[in-house]
Order: C-alpha cells, then structure tokens, then sequence
C-alpha cells in the first residue's frame, strides 16, 4: 500500500491529475504483470492494463474507500477487462505470437536463459489454470498480497481464498510435474 | 526449487518503460469525464416528467378498472345475460327434470349371451345330478342347541 494512500485517492477523486500519477506509478507495474501472465502476450497485457487505469481515471468518482487499499478496485477492473478481453477476442495464432524477448538468449548467459525459460514455463503453467486459480497465485505469491487483500479484491471470503490457493498449488505442481513438497510453502503464507 | 519460490520470480516482470511513459501522459492529460450538475430549472422540469408519468399511469389505472362499470351504466346495449335478477328467474323457470329410463336391450342380444353362457359353463352328467338329489335327501334338518345337548347326553 502506497504511503498517505488515503490522501492521494481524496486527492485523485477532487481531479488531481498529479495524485493520479502517482497511483499510477505504484500500481501500474502490477497491474501489468497481473494481466499479462493471465493473457500471456505483451501486446494484449500493454493495451489492457492501459485501458484499467483509463478506465480507473474517468471513473474515480464511484470509488468507495472501504478499508482495502486502492490496489484491490484497481485489481477487480483488470479481472473485468480480461473477461471482457476473452469474451470478444477471435482465436488467433500466427507467427507473431513469438515473443521477441524469448529470441535474445544467445547474448545472455547460460544461467539467465535457463532461468528465462523456467519463468516462461511457470507462466505456461499458470496460464492453464482456471481464472480463479490464477488470480490467487498471482495476487499471493507474486504481488504478495495478504489473504484479506486477495479475499477483498475477488470479492471472496478469506477461507475461500485459502482453498483457492490450495487447490491451485496441486495444479501447478501436477502441470510442472513437481513431485509433492513439504507444506512449508503454504505454511509460510497462511497469514 | 521449490514450486513458491519459481512463482515469485515472476514478479520481475516490468513493463516496458517506454510504454508506461506514453501511457501514463496519455492517461494524466486525459480530462475527467465531469458529471453535468442540474441548475434549478433541470430539477423542475424533471419534477415535473416525473410526476406527469405517476399522474398519466393513474389515469390509465383508472381506466382499465373502471371502465367497465362505466360501460354497463352508460352503454345502450345491456348486458341482460349478466343482470343477476333475470339469470335467477331464468334459473328457476327451468323444469330440471332427469329420468333414468329403462334399458332395453335387444332381444336377438339376450339371446345370444344366454347361448354363451350355456356353452361355457360345464355339462352335469346324469349320475352327477342324481348323487347330487341324493346329498340334498341325506342333509340333516338344523338342530337346536337343546337337541344337541340332549343328544350328548344319552
């Protein structure tokens, strides 16, 4: 959560263009990553993450502070625009769906690139999972959000959002092929 | 490596630089979209909208339900059918009157089913027919209880 959010979302509401700005420098770096490891094309995730805080802009006024930081509204419209990115998108698939960056391993070290593609493999996985899923991995473990922040940004209770995550770590595991671990990772997260 | 620790890797993802300037200035200089506020004279007149459409439903209300009382009081042509008086005199000049009358049925039908019937039912011998004269001769005349006691007592 951003310092004085508080002030700053007042501040954005009364038309401040300049409190915007600076919840747009906090959140947006997020917002990104949120939306492109859902959608899993930069292209899209750009175009789409630019349209959440336009969107957050022109419509500030509805905001309604209820105790969670601004991030969790900012989140439910990103969720809305991916549903509404894969209600009217047509099925496509050509030559442009490489991404570019995934071609430049031949300049980085050997250790990079095979963490590179570990990442992408992660993101293939997580990409697989059902949209619920998705948003609690990606709000948990890589925004590392706190259950009460997950559960009121996916308008879920808190114990639903823990069996959420359970469940989708057995998925991720299954996709991954990783034999089950010690439960030291879901222990360290159960706050 | 553990399954958490490759998830939270992916939090290096960044956006490109280039693009969140351009979006962000695209953004900031867009103005917020100012919702108009209504002078004195918006607020009567949609005062005024409103309570013509309550009035207008009223009078369409009132309408329908009444209309057709008005109907039957002002209308040349009368509903006699639906005048209660002349239906209940109508009802009791009806002489209701239910006979069950006798079923005949055909003679040529009567006798057919008693051929039937005849062919169906099995044929008494003679010997049959005279051990059964023989029974009804045989069978005892009923006892009273004190003829029985007498009896047993012998």
């Amino acid at each position: 959560m951003l310092d004085g959010e508080n002030k700053i979302v007042m501040n954005a509401i009364r038309g401040e263009a300049s409190a915007f700005g600076l919840l747009y420098d906090h959140y947006q770096p997020k917002i990104y990553r949120f939306i492109l490891i859902k959608v899993g094309r930069r292209e899209e995730a750009e175009d789409l993450t630019h349209q959440v805080f336009l969107s957050a802009w022109q419509n500030i006024e509805d905001y309604e502070d209820l105790g969670y930081p601004f991030g969790s509204w900012l989140y439910q419209m990103a969720r809305n625009q991916v549903i509404d990115h894969y209600r009217t998108r047509r099925p496509t698939l050509n030559i442009e769906e490489v991404d570019p960056d995934n071609l430049t391993y031949d300049s980085q070290s050997a250790a990079q690139a095979e963490e590179r593609l570990e990442m992408e493999k992660v993101k293939r996985a997580i990409l697989k999972l059902k949209p619920a899923h998705q948003d609690v991995i990606i709000m948990r473990f890589v925004e590392e959000m706190s259950v009460k922040e997950v559960a009121a940004a996916l308008h879920k209770t808190e114990g639903a959002v823990k069996l959420l995550r359970h469940r989708a770590l057995i998925q991720l595991r299954k996709s991954l092929g990783i034999q089950n671990e010690s439960h030291s990772d879901e222990l360290d997260s159960t706050n | 490596m553990n399954l958490i620790q490759l998830i939270r890797k992916l939090k290096s993802i960044e956006p490109d630089p280039a693009y969140t300037r351009r979006s962000r200035s695209l953004i900031v200089e867009t103005p917020m979209t100012v919702r108009p506020i209504m002078n004195l004279w918006q607020v009567v007149v949609r005062g005024l909208q409103f309570g013509s459409a309550i009035a207008l439903t009223g009078v369409l209300l009132i309408l329908v339900l009444g209309g057709f009382s008005v109907w039957k009081a002002l209308s040349p042509f009368q509903l006699t059918s639906l005048d209660p008086a002349s239906l209940k005199a109508e009802a009791e000049a009806v002489d209701a009157q239910i006979q069950i009358t006798e079923i005949v049925y055909p003679e040529t039908l009567l006798k057919s089913v008693s051929e039937l019937a005849a062919g169906l039912l099995p044929q008494k011998t003679t010997e049959e027919k005279a051990a059964g004269k023989a029974a009804a001769v045989d069978t005892p005349q009923p006892m009273t209880i004190d003829e029985v006691l007498g009896k047993l007592a012998e």
